[in-house]
């Protein structure tokens, strides 16, 4: 009996050899690769949609990276020129400044001058005046004066020589 | 490694056991333990739970001379009359080491009642549960029913009416003879089951992909994918290479419907618990299979290696090619007989475990027995379950990793110029 049973155990029946085949061959043909061509496929593509994704994510790392760094040295530029442009803007204050103080400066000096010129002429003419009428008043004291003691000629004549020797001394 | 040392140290054990039947001093009827266990494990054209209460399966029988026959299997039980004393018990004198006719579930089961498989169709008969055929042409005409089986002189012989009657087994590789048996059995109905889980899991999934595209999986997909990927990622692409992708859908089929008729074989429970992949005939036909398509895809280097060896010395060279051809055929034997030897050491161990409570209960003479040996079995039962758990997993995956293994010799391309030590693809067995 053990002998029977154990041989019936390694002896493959036609029958299961088969049906077996038969099976399993439509099994993996019809099953299989009905299930397992797409199920493979649908994990590529999602596999390489993920890679593609990640990838893209990196680069659009990088990408923001080096906006940012160029962004980052945009805005030192920037506050570089800024500051040159004020340090310009405060030199070319100073200088107009330093300028126009030297312009005033130089009008004042030449008003002054004028003023002067014009005070000088102005008391020149007014001596002038002074000594114009002082000289006519002269004249006229000396007139009448003269018409008081020149009543003689004898007067007369020595008054004109004091005169001339007056000219003479100047 | 040492799983398997474990399960054929247990084997060898339990066949030693079985060498040496137990009289069992109960009912004074001698309880063929061994022939219990085999019978368990070996294929049937019925799924039999105790007595006559069984599930019918088709029959589907060729013979040479008669053609087709069609049937189920329920077809060889009588009417009526089961639970009655059957006229055929009348005979007297025939308990030399026969068996009745009906099943199995008698001794295992302590049940005393017969079931009647009794019938003999167009020379059809079950024999506890197994279709056989009267080899007489015209017995197979005369013969209704039978009374016994009488194997004691390892002779299969039915009787009936007092005359004996020879019997022929279905057609085997082994033994062709002139029928065979195209029933589904219960082997084949696993089989088909399994094909038709596998179909609904993997239709299931593949949906999955179709309405999650490009997204995360969900549900039975999101359990499923990680194993796929493994065999994808850790078998296929590592042992083939390159060239995996046409080879994947192969791979995943063998992986998952070896896994399935694995797990199916564990649930104890009829229309389960069929021990088909620890069946020779489905190893076989897996084998053939990883067969064809390794030698279908070998590439000019897969045959240079086989036949005119690189980088052997000349006069080694026919001595290795005379080798290699061997090895065509060993490593797909290996895989049949790895897988089918596992599965079947597992059930043997179970099933013997079991056993060991009907044995100390005397058949059901003693319940003190009966508490021991169900007391001593359980626990050891359980934990031999928890073996087979992995190494239903475990053989599914080794024979998925040597079928990808040996298509992964087949297809890569060497380079010829360092071929000092490169020359031997290495066969594990």
């Amino acid at each position: 009996m053990l002998f029977l049973a154990a041989n019936s155990l390694i002896a493959p029946t036609v029958g299961m050899v088969f049906w077996a085949l038969v099976i399993f061959v439509l099994t993996w043909l019809f099953l299989g690769k009905f299930t397992f061509k797409p199920i493979a496929k649908a994990l590529r593509e999602r596999e390489e949609s993920i890679d593609g994704a990640l990838a893209e994510a990196e680069k659009a790392r990088t990408e923001m990276a080096r906006i940012q760094k160029e962004n980052a040295a945009a805005l030192k530029n920037q506050q570089a020129e800024r500051t040159a442009m004020m340090r310009e803007a405060k030199e070319a204050k100073e200088q107009i400044i330093k300028e126009a103080r030297e312009e005033a400066k130089v009008v004042t000096a030449r008003m002054i001058a004028d003023a002067r010129v014009e005070i000088e002429a102005q008391t020149a003419a007014a001596m002038m005046d002074v000594r114009n009428s002082a000289g006519q008043l002269a004249v006229d004291v000396a007139q009448k004066v003269l018409r008081n003691q020149l009543n003689d000629p004898s007067a007369q004549t020595a008054y004109a020589e004091s005169l001339i020797k007056e000219i003479k001394l100047n | 490694m040492l799983n398997r040392l474990f399960s054929i140290l247990l084997t060898a054990f339990v066949l030693i056991a079985m060498a040496t039947p137990v009289q069992a001093s109960g009912e004074g009827e001698d309880v063929d333990y061994g022939a219990q266990v085999m019978h368990h494990i070996s294929d049937a054209n019925e799924f039999h739970f105790w007595g006559d209460i069984h599930i019918p399966l088709p029959i589907i029988a060729w013979s040479k001379s008669d053609g087709f026959h069609f049937g189920l299997s329920s077809d060889f039980y009588g009417h009526g009359e089961s639970h009655a004393a059957p006229a055929h018990d009348d005979h007297a004198g025939h308990d030399h080491g026969a068996h009745d006719g009906h099943g199995h579930g008698e001794s295992e089961m302590g049940h005393g009642s017969a079931p009647h498989a009794n019938k003999v169709i167009n020379g059809y008969f079950l024999d506890h549960g197994v279709l056989r055929r009267l080899s007489d042409p015209a017995a197979r005409a005369s013969v209704s029913s039978y009374d016994q089986v009488d194997d004691h002189d390892g002779n299969l012989k039915i009787m009936s009416a007092g005359k004996a009657y020879t019997v022929a087994n279905a057609a085997t590789l082994l033994d062709f003879t002139d029928w065979i048996d195209f029933s589904i059995t219960k082997n084949v109905a696993t089989m088909l089951m399994a094909m038709i889980l596998f179909g609904f899991i993997f239709f299931t999934v593949r949906n999955g992909y179709k309405k999650n595209e490009g997204r995360a999986p969900k549900g039975i997909q999101s359990f499923f994918e990680p194993i796929i990927l493994f065999i994808r990622d850790d078998i296929a692409k590592e042992m083939i290479g390159p060239k995996y992708e046409k080879y994947f859908p192969y791979l995943a089929t063998l992986f998952f419907f070896i896994l399935i008729v694995n797990l199916f074989g564990l649930i104890p429970i009829a229309p389960f618990g069929a021990n088909a992949t620890g069946n020779i005939g489905l190893t076989l036909a897996l084998a053939v299979v990883t067969f064809f398509i390794v030698n279908l895809s070998g590439n000019r280097d897969y045959w240079g290696h086989i036949f005119w060896m690189p980088g052997v010395p000349f006069l080694l060279k026919p001595v290795m090619a005379l080798i290699e051809v061997i090895g065509i055929f060993v490593k797909p034997f290996t895989l049949m007989i790895r897988l089918f030897a596992n599965i079947t050491a597992g059930h043997i161990i179970i099933l013997s475990l079991i056993g060991l409570i009907f044995l100390f209960g005397e058949n059901g003479a003693s319940l003190g027995g009966t508490a021991a040996g169900a007391a001593l079995a359980v626990p050891f039962v359980f934990v031999m379950n928890l073996l087979e758990l992995f190494v239903a997993f475990l053989q599914a995956f080794i024979f998925t990793l040597l079928s990808a293994l040996y298509i992964g010799a087949a297809v890569e391309e060497h380079h010829h110029a360092d071929h000092d030590e490169d020359h031997a693809p290495s066969v594990p067995a």
